[in-house]
């Protein structure tokens, strides 16, 4: 039931306080033929999550007022509605010790930025796969 | 209290606290990645309005208000504040092309010690004056593309 719906659901999850980064991502994910539903800071994000699982894939900026988007993915995890979620993690940072932590909290691919569409597009095509072959082998 | 800008300016420059990218004459290559700005044409859906043009038009927005926050944040001493927002700032320049702003954000987002006001002031006016570049490279852009 779980597999179906995840599958099923065309929503995506943007989560980011910057207004650029966040129209760039919402564009491409509606490019991709998904629904971008947005909310802008870590805090929003958990609100959200706590009433609504029925996401195909979320993204997260790491920096974000409140909580920031390692907060949301250690949570996430945590909870067996959500861990099914896979999430990217977008950052300005090139800290190989901030993406090891990232991949540690459970992020499923990282962004660094700057980036451009095809980065991105690449990226959010690698998670939704991701996602989709982790709820087949969970069957 | 009013500042006299160009004589504030020669005082840091002769105590050494602005950056030296500051005060240096840019080409416009220099100033932006126009390959990375025009990258953002592939995100572009067809029938809807220019996504260069809005992320332009939001960039600029937001730019005003984050420069006026990090002003604010300068004069109350807040440097949380104020690395937080040079944090924001710097993510969104540097991805539409905006090197030299972003280089100047993240010297701002890491000005530490006890003594870190007279370092934010000079990096503050530097990234006045490459936003000012920026904002006329945009506006050129975006006249260009409407």
């Amino acid at each position: 039931m779980l597999a179906a719906t995840a599958q099923a659901s065309r929503r995506i999850l943007v989560a980011d306080d910057d207004p650029v980064i966040r129209h760039l991502v919402t564009t491409i994910v509606r490019k991709e033929g998904y629904t971008p539903v947005v909310v802008h800071d870590g805090r929003a994000a958990i609100r959200l999550l706590q009433s609504d699982a029925n996401f195909r894939a979320a993204i997260f900026d790491m920096l974000m007022p409140h909580i920031e988007g390692i907060e949301i993915i250690r949570h996430m995890r945590t909870e067996k509605r959500l861990m099914r979620i896979p999430a990217m993690m977008i950052t300005s940072e090139h800290d190989l010790k901030l993406m090891t932590n990232s991949f540690e909290a459970g992020a499923t691919v990282f962004l660094p930025k700057p980036f451009k569409p095809a980065q991105l597009q690449t990226m959010l095509r690698m998670l939704v796969s991701k996602g989709d072959g982790a709820e087949q082998a969970r069957g | 209290m009013l500042i006299d800008s160009e004589k504030f300016e020669v005082a840091l420059n002769e105590k050494g606290v602005l950056p030296a990218s500051a005060g240096a004459f840019s080409a416009p290559a220099d100033v932006v990645d126009m390959e990375m700005l025009a990258s953002f044409g592939e995100a572009q859906i067809d029938g809807e309005p220019d996504i260069v043009v809005e992320l332009i038009d939001l960039y600029v927005t937001d730019v005003a208000a984050k420069m006026s926050a990090l002003r604010g944040a300068l004069d109350s001493s807040d440097g949380p504040a104020l690395r937080r927002l040079a944090h924001c700032l710097r993510g969104s320049s540097g991805n539409l092309g905006a090197h030299r702003v972003a280089a100047l954000c993240k010297e701002l987002e890491y000005v530490g010690g006890d003594d870190w006001r007279p370092a934010a002031v000079g990096l503050l006016l530097g990234l006045e004056r490459e936003l000012a570049r920026v904002e006329m490279i945009f506006a050129a852009e975006r006249r260009r593309r409407t």
